[in-house]
């Protein structure tokens, strides 16, 4: 399979100084993928995930994602790149609070430069996959934690990009609706969407990854490969094209 | 760039965060006011006469010339002389003195004909009312004369005395002259009817000259207008430059302090300005991690702020120029009655440098967070929004927890070090509000011993009115009640009885070490169209508080 992320020796060390974040990673993901990257609080796995993602710029090594040297991008680049291949889930959501749900969804699309109707069209789409499309006027505010979390992986989907981010998408929510998302997330993997899930719950990445990398104190400690994702998947799917 | 999702993030930012958007607006509003306000004050406390004079055309000399001796064509032809830039009139010029109510207060008055305020020269600022349009009409000065307490409204009859039938003139109006060319006027026509029989035929001419600076000008310039009437017809004039002279010194103890409120009010509004704005875009920097995280670029974010911020800024930048020509105008009437100038006004150039300074000011304040945020990337975008970067404080932290106080209260007192820029901000905008308060006060208590020494509260100060002319008399005391005092068949008393018996009186009441008579007395004087006061005292007066600059009792 093709390769759609390399890291090279990725160092990320922070102003402060002291241990790195990320200390000489080296990692490949092939397209289509799930993996699961876990590891104690504050042990790298989110810096990792923001490098991949062009959001932060590493101290040395290298990051190439779907072609390109994300690390050597201008912000206006790296922007432009996050627009074409980076859908991003955070545990926060990370939603504007001050748009609607179509907006929010809406505003990557606009940015990607897609039409106005077709945007709409596939806004329409994925909220009503999501089983969100009810709530499409309403702002994020006034909705419950997983649908908040729907409408951000609605906003990541919106664009078809090539890679999927999650960053702890259930850390924020109770048990039955992280199941539901993490339901929702292996739907999109069995689809063909490459996707790289953030957690510290083993439980979560042994059911959802087909791949689980273990860092710990900025360093990957373990690779496992050969996981069946969706092994105790149960309960209602819905059927999300990425 | 996509104008499409700015615009979208904009309008989101502003609708949605109506608070911060409103908090903005006024404070924009409130500052843009009190900038046009105290800009405005500035300017016309630099030179208020010299603006009022420009602006109502003032005349750099009025003259009185006795119109039975120069005929119209000889007056126009001084018109036309080489030093006349322009020149008004002639107005039929009289000079009566009138009784307000029909009551006992004289009010001497120089009235001018004139058809309507308006001019090429000493353009006359109407302060309320009309113009007198028939006879038995008349528009009063608003300026107050050198010591004048009180008031004439508007529909009071002035009884004029010394004239047959002794006529009365209804106020219709008060002006004012930037120059006070005169005390009262009325229509052309209506002179002739007021002149005491025997007076001179006088009339007021203005004039403009084309060189005006110097006392040496204006008399060069009156030299060659009285060589080209007949001998004898320029009988007195009135120059700008001893009006000046006199206005300059009653407004010079003002301006220090009215300059000081205005620098304050401007300084205080940019600091706050500032503070907010800045406030405003540092508390958007999550938001900005998120736009940035969705395919933002720098150029968009730094727009996306620019405009949240803009919007409601430019709103109140115009509107608070509105408030403040709104609130300008009852203020500098008032600061115009004190300077004793016709008008004063908020110049167009104040509104428009006001309204661009602000505009500026809130792009700076915004500018700076904003590219902060555009180079900063999406992480520390958001981590910045919620904490100011790592280290910031700490000392002052690490000191306060030292402290003997409960530890919430020293974390609140090291808090405005982890962002000292605003600290300084917030600090200056106190320390000048404390100043400005300190002002207020000190002049207050300034004023109060100016006036203290004025009012010569050293003495006890007895009114009497002698009664001259009727059966019944009033003496009071001042600041104390009126009490009529009857007499039977009225024989006026000679000025030297009455001045014996009051002052035997006087020193007769216990506690009186020594005593002065005073006698105050308004009088007209031909080429002054000004009423001047006249204040004589029976001997020395010098220890009841009165200094004596220069020359001799």
């Amino acid at each position: 399979m093709d390769t759609l992320i390399s890291l090279s020796e990725v160092t990320k060390r922070y102003d402060g100084g002291g241990h790195p974040a990320v200390d000489d990673v080296s990692l490949e993901v092939a397209a289509g993928e799930a993996i699961a990257i876990m590891g104690p609080s504050g042990s790298g796995k989110s810096t990792l995930l923001n490098l991949i993602a062009g959001l932060d710029r590493p101290t040395s090594g290298t990051v190439t994602v779907a072609g390109e040297r994300v690390d050597t991008l201008s912000e206006t680049g790296v922007a432009r790149f996050r627009r074409r291949h980076i859908g991003m889930i955070f545990q926060f959501f990370n939603l504007l609070d001050d748009l609607t749900v179509e907006d929010n969804v809406l505003m990557p699309a606009q940015l990607g430069g897609t039409p106005r109707a077709q945007a709409r069209g596939r806004a329409a789409e994925l909220l009503s996959a999501l089983r969100i499309d009810k709530h499409r006027n309403a702002y994020p505010g006034r909705l419950s934690g997983g649908e908040r979390q729907r409408v951000a992986i609605a906003r990541a989907l919106v664009n078809r990009p090539s890679l999927l981010l999650a960053d702890e998408p259930t850390g924020a929510l109770d048990s039955a609706t992280g199941e539901e998302i993490g339901e929702l997330l292996l739907d999109l993997n069995r689809s063909g969407q490459t996707l790289v899930l953030v957690t510290h719950n083993p439980d979560l990445a042994a059911h959802f990854a087909s791949r689980m990398v273990e860092i710990v104190d900025g360093r990957i400690a373990s690779d496992a490969t050969g996981w069946t994702a969706g092994r105790a998947a149960a309960g209602r799917h819905a059927e999300v094209q990425p | 760039m996509r104008r499409g999702p700015v615009a979208r993030a904009v309008r989101g930012g502003v609708t949605r965060r109506r608070v911060q958007t409103v908090v903005i607006g006024l404070v924009l509003l409130v500052s843009t006011a009190a900038s046009v306000l105290a800009l405005a004050l500035v300017v016309d406390s630099r030179s208020p006469f010299d603006h009022a004079f420009a602006a109502q055309r003032g005349a750099d000399v009025a003259a009185t010339v006795d119109a039975a001796r120069a005929t119209h064509a000889e007056l126009a032809a001084t018109k036309r002389l080489s030093q006349v830039a322009t020149a008004a009139g002639p107005f039929p010029e009289v000079a009566v003195t009138g009784r307000p109510f029909g009551g006992p207060v004289k009010i001497p008055l120089t009235l001018a004909g004139r058809s309507s305020p308006g001019g090429g020269i000493d353009d006359l600022t109407l302060q309320s009312g009309h113009w007198a349009t028939k006879p038995g009409q008349m528009v009063l000065d608003s300026s107050p004369g050198p010591g004048e307490i009180y008031e004439v409204p508007i529909g009071t009859k002035i009884t004029l005395t010394g004239l047959p039938g002794k006529p009365a003139l209804t106020v219709v109006g008060l002006a004012s002259s930037v120059t006070g060319t005169a005390g009262g006027w009325v229509t052309p026509g209506e002179i002739a009817r007021l002149r005491p029989h025997g007076a001179p035929d006088l009339a007021q001419m203005l004039y403009r000259f084309r060189s005006a600076a110097t006392s040496a000008d204006l008399r060069a310039a009156e030299k060659a207008v009285s060589a080209a009437l007949p001998a004898g017809t320029l009988t007195a004039t009135q120059s700008y430059l001893s009006v000046r002279a006199q206005e300059k010194s009653g407004i010079a103890p003002f301006v220090p302090f009215l300059v000081a409120f205005g620098v304050i009010g401007l300084v205080m509004s940019v600091l706050i300005v500032a503070n907010v704005v800045s406030g405003a875009v540092v508390s958007g920097y999550r938001r900005i991690g998120i736009l940035k995280s969705i395919g933002f670029t720098p150029g968009q974010v730094i727009a996306a702020y620019a405009g949240q911020v803009s919007v409601p800024a430019v709103v109140g930048c115009l509107g608070g120029v509105v408030l403040g020509n709104v609130l300008a105008i009852p203020l500098l009437a008032q600061t115009a009655n004190a300077f004793g100038v016709g008008a004063l006004g908020v110049p167009v150039w104040v509104d428009v440098t006001v309204a661009a300074v602000m505009c500026a000011l809130v792009g700076l304040a915004a500018l700076g967070p904003s590219l902060r945020a555009g180079r900063l990337s999406a992480v520390q975008a958001i981590a910045l929004g919620r904490a100011p970067r790592t280290g910031r404080g700490y000392t002052a932290h690490r000191l306060a927890g030292r402290v003997w106080l409960p530890r919430p209260l020293t974390i609140g007192l090291a808090a405005p070090f982890a962002r000292p820029a605003r600290t300084s901000l917030t600090l200056a905008a106190v320390l000048l509000g404390s100043i400005a308060v300190t002002f207020a006060v000190g002049l207050s208590t300034s004023l109060s011993r100016v006036v203290t020494g004025l009012s010569h509260t050293t003495t006890e100060q007895v009114q009497v009115q002698v009664p001259t002319s009727g059966p019944q008399g009033l003496v009071r005391k001042h600041g104390g009640s009126v009490v009529p005092v009857r007499h039977g068949a009225f024989h006026p008393p000679s000025a030297a009885t009455v001045e014996r018996t009051m002052t035997a009186a006087l020193h007769a009441m216990p506690g009186t070490r020594r005593s002065v008579a005073e006698m105050d007395s308004e009088v007209t004087m031909q080429g002054m169209s000004q009423r001047v006061e006249l204040t004589a005292f029976d001997g020395n007066a010098s220890w009841a508080g009165y200094e004596m600059i220069s020359g001799h009792w």
